[in-house]
């Protein structure tokens, strides 16, 4: 029956049933991890925040998880770098590497590959410019990510890319980084704002209307800062620095008084610079300001564990989790020349990345804290679509398919992402999930699409394809949950499955999609 | 629910205090432990369907008047309508362009001729014509007008019909108390509430809801639930209470038990009488304001409706002709029907948008944007009708005569739902925040 109607389907379907077939038959040629010679300069830098880290369980009486499952850990890679879960084929491939370099052949593969850059530049543009579209014509959000992309792809050094962000000119359109000016409104204010938060992980904008008596950040630090942005001027060529003062209202005399620009603390020597811009992005980005590289730091951390070292993410000024983490990290970033690449390795090196979740007795509040066991932590919208775009193939969906790409760049405007609702500039706080997130779960239309049963979608193959009822579950486990079934799992389904053929097959295999799906695990980093 | 008193409340609800201490102490991990508004919300069970125990306890006692309004309608006139063609004509003016005015049920109030019905309805209707703000961007005009606050990078304030969902009591409610019908952007967020209040989403009533249908038949639909658990099980073993923390089960029952809900038939506007549905007009924003009304007798406590179009750079006077056809007979109607009901008194109904138009007309023939002296309507709900506050020059000038700021509004709006609209809130970071910084325009009120 099945085999009659392939004869009607199209060549091109019916290729695309034989890739089906080579996966399922573990024959697919594994794509090939980049060769990179094992870094011992990263295991070193791991190894001193792990020291950091064991001084700290110690010191609360905690031990900390084993490792995980080398499955889990890679999901976590995915969803942390690409926003999405490992095919069934990338998963393949890694069961035949040795145990010892999985993490990092899939880390280094990853890294190379073009949704690591859309993806890592969606994340770090809603930090610079925010996540709504801003002003009609002059700024377009989505010109931005592109370029942050590219930047990204060829890995353009982090404190170079922040000083062109900080001093560029020109028309949004051909020097897109002005769009941070320009997303802004060029107020001197608000990028005076973005710019301490962004970038250096201070909130030295609560002082905008007034001092407060214990705070650090005085009115005039503030004022002194937006004062680096009065000479920005639209012009017919685009942004430009064409003069102007800061002026604020003299709170006594009720004058306009001009304020000179200032930064609030030294950070080396700036030297002369013709704009004001420049000057600012030079103590921004300068070696010795202490928080440029630490804020980045813990923006990439908290991207890969769901939980910062410091949180709020962009308040560096807040208890750490664990003290010392941050600086090491920090100090060895500048080392290597703001490399965000080096930086996600050494992250991902760690013991902390590393641990299992659960443990044989429950793991503690303060266990998860002190990332003595991997956070629980909730998925982002669009980690989630861009894991219902994955499990509908059984084959990576990657750079070359072009979906993946496609969808996080036209991200804001994804219907899904729309249903299922976007934290925003938040996305980095923790919240339970909510109702309507469960309802387009359990009956929108993209989890409907991608885990039903046709002759392109995963569903489809599992069912027409795979040997047996036992391969079926597990294959539907792996390409959902990146793990096998336990085995109360695998006996329930493969009881739903007994004696099932064709049609009834295939949505007896939709109905486990379903339910694989719609689980807290599905939607949750772990 | 309105004669309870102070101390009914107070006993009845954990003072918010202890939330906020027990919040501060508890640094402990990325789940729902972690952050104040996540355990107050999680613990008044999302929001949605059991009893909202909390909040209200430190505010009650302080709220000036006796509450009348219970519920909350705002009709969204996205675009920012310009306020000479509807609420503050200037007939006979150099700004009026062709538009003319019509007298209405109050002698010495005029109304832009394209609101005949609703100038039938004056007496029940407050104008304010003297808003002023800041705020002359889409996006950052429309945060302002839907939260009392100007945007903010270091916090995100609830929608006021997230306040009211959160602050309103509500036991019998299974459907989203806070729900937007045919939105336009996304502001309508539970903020620093948290994401369970934020706005549901729907669209015009007359199509199914949007992912409330299963789209299996029911004993399949059971079957999949039952697979459900097993991999939930396997989860709890996996993870302990660890894993009961996320309430991603609960979150499902919740959302499973809401799409069998009866609550929902609010949503069918084609139950009601042909002449019913007539008055409001055949458009999606007239069955929207139909369907708010029986909303509002299901328990929810805020719908807002959208209806955009009101940006009109170009050809502003047809464009706001068009506009007012659909706007007259639904908001005229809501006002007839809601008193029909015996609904009027405790639903405030507001109209606004994010800001009004310029007095100048430019050369595409169209108004710009005027965030300096625009117009919003008020009716019901404790608002004394049949009066105008504030007057623009006739001249197009910037300054209105008797401002009124956004927070004032807002703070009068919460005031006459029985909110405090000082009580203290504390943001996910623990910074202290009032619901509104403004003061009740007592004139506003009856």
């Amino acid at each position: 029956m099945q085999r009659a109607r392939c004869l009607l389907w199209s060549a091109g379907a019916l290729l695309g049933l034989v890739a089906g077939v080579a996966v399922l038959a573990l024959a697919a040629q594994a794509p090939g991890p980049r060769a990179a010679p094992p870094d011992a300069t990263v295991a070193e830098a791991a190894g001193r925040v792990d020291q950091i880290m064991q001084e700290a369980w110690q010191a609360a009486g905690l031990e900390a998880l084993p490792p995980a499952d080398s499955m889990l850990v890679a999901r976590r890679l995915y969803l942390a770098l690409c926003g999405t879960l490992p095919s069934l084929e990338e998963m393949r491939a890694l069961e035949k590497r040795p145990p010892e370099t999985r993490a990092s052949d899939h880390l280094e593969r990853l890294l190379g590959d073009r949704r690591f850059a859309d993806y890592f530049a969606e994340r770090l543009a809603r930090a610079f410019v925010g996540t709504q579209d801003g002003p009609f014509l002059i700024y377009r959000r989505r010109r931005f990510v592109y370029w942050l992309s590219d930047q990204l792809a060829k890995s353009r050094p982090y404190d170079e890319l922040v000083r062109e962000l900080l001093t560029a000119e020109g028309l949004w359109t051909d020097q897109p980084a002005t769009n941070y000016i320009t997303a802004q409104e060029r107020d001197p204010i608000r990028l005076a704002a973005r710019t301490a938060r962004a970038f250096l992980g201070l909130r030295i904008d609560c002082a905008q209307c007034h001092d407060h008596p214990f705070a650090r950040w005085k009115q005039r630090d503030f004022q002194g800062l937006a004062a680096y942005f009065a000479e920005v001027q639209p012009t017919v060529t685009g942004i430009a620095d064409r003069g102007g003062e800061f002026k604020v209202e003299d709170r006594e005399t009720k004058e306009e008084r001009v304020v000179p620009p200032a930064v609030p603390f030294d950070a080396g020597s700036l030297g002369d610079a013709a704009r004001r811009r420049e000057h600012l992005a030079r103590w921004v980005t300068s070696r010795e300001n202490p928080y440029f590289a630490q804020a980045i730091a813990n923006r990439v951390w908290t991207l890969v564990f769901g939980q910062g070292l410091v949180e709020p993410v962009d308040d560096l000024e807040a208890d750490p989790r664990v003290s010392g983490v941050l600086e090491v990290l920090a100090d060895d970033f500048r080392a290597h020349g703001y490399d965000l690449r080096r930086l996600i390795r050494v992250i991902a090196a760690t013991r902390a990345f590393g641990t299992d979740s659960a443990g044989a007795a429950d793991v503690s509040p303060e266990q998860q804290n002190l990332f003595a066991a991997f956070p629980l932590t909730r998925l982002r919208s669009e980690q989630i679509a861009g894991s219902l775009i994955q499990i509908s193939s059984l084959r990576t969906v990657d750079a070359d398919s072009h979906v993946l790409v496609r969808f996080f760049r036209v991200l804001n405007s994804s219907e899904f992402v729309n249903r299922y609702g976007d934290a925003g500039e938040e996305e980095l706080s923790v919240h339970t999930g909510t109702i309507p997130q469960r309802l387009v779960m359990m009956n929108g239309k993209t989890p409907r699409e991608r885990t039903e049963a046709n002759l392109v979608n995963a569903a489809g193959r599992i069912a027409a394809l795979a040997p047996s009822d036992e391969a079926r579950v597990r294959i539907a486990y792996l390409v959902c949950l990146s793990r096998v079934p336990t085995a109360d799992e695998a006996a329930h389904f493969v009881e739903r499955l007994r004696g099932l053929r064709a049609k009834p097959r295939g949505l007896a295999v939709e109905d486990m999609l379903w339910a694989l799906v719609n689980a807290t695990e599905f939607s949750w980093n772990h | 629910m309105e004669s309870l008193s102070a101390s009914d409340k107070t006993q009845q609800r954990p003072p918010f205090a202890r939330v906020i201490q027990s919040c501060q102490a508890a640094r402990s991990g990325s789940l729902i432990t972690r952050r104040t508004f996540g355990r107050v919300t999680s613990l008044s069970s999302l929001a949605w369907l059991a009893a909202q125990h909390f909040g209200l306890a430190d505010a009650v006692a302080t709220a000036p008047r006796r509450p009348r309004a219970r519920a909350l309608i705002v009709l969204w006139l996205g675009g920012g309508p310009s306020q000479l063609e509807t609420f503050d004509p200037k007939p006979g003016t150099a700004i009026a362009g062709p538009t003319r005015a019509i007298p209405t049920r109050v002698p010495g109030i005029e109304l832009a001729a394209g609101l005949p019905q609703l100038a039938e309805q004056m007496e029940h209707v407050a104008l304010v014509r003297s808003m002023l703000t800041k705020e002359g961007d889409h996006e950052r005009g429309t945060y302002l007008m839907r939260t009392g606050y100007r945007p903010n990078p270091t916090v995100v304030h609830p929608a006021l019909g997230a306040i009211c969902a959160a602050e309103l009591p509500e036991d019998r409610a299974e459907i989203p108390r806070y729900i937007s019908i045919l939105p336009s952007d996304k502001a309508s967020r539970g903020g620093y509430l948290g994401e369970e209040f934020d706005a549901f989403r729907s669209g015009d009533p007359r199509d199914p809801l949007p992912d409330l249908v299963s789209s299996t038949a029911d004993a399949r639909r059971l079957k999949r639930l039952e697979d459900l658990d097993v991999v939930e099980r396997a989860m709890a073993r996996r993870y302990g209470a660890r894993g009961q923390k996320t309430l991603h089960r609960e979150t499902v029952d919740r959302a499973v038990r809401m799409m069998s809900s009866e609550q929902l038939d609010a949503f069918r506007v084609q139950d009601e009488p042909a002449r019913v549905r007539e008055g409001y007009g055949d458009t999606p924003f007239g069955r929207g304001c139909l369907a708010a009304r029986r909303l509002i007798e299901a328990g929810v406590r805020c719908i807002e409706i959208s209806l955009p179009g009101w940006d009109t750079h170009l050809n502003n006077f047809k464009g706001t002709a068009e506009q007012t056809k659909t706007l007259d007979p639904a908001f005229a109607a809501l006002i007839q029907d809601l008193r029909a009901h015996d609904l009027f008194d405790s639903t405030l109904v507001l109209c606004t948008g994010e800001f009004g138009r310029t007095p100048r007309i430019n050369p595409a023939d169209g108004r710009d944007h005027w965030p300096t002296g625009f117009s919003l309507a008020l009716a019901g709900g404790g608002i004394r009708g049949g009066q105008v506050i504030g007057e623009t020059s006739p001249e197009g000038k910037p300054q209105p005569k008797d401002p009124c700021t956004v927070d004032d509004v807002y703070a009068t709006i919460l005031a006459s739902m029985g909110i405090d609209p000082a009580k203290m809130m504390s943001t996910p970071i623990g910074r202290p925040i009032k619901l509104s910084e403004g003061k009740v325009i007592e004139r506003l009120l009856a």
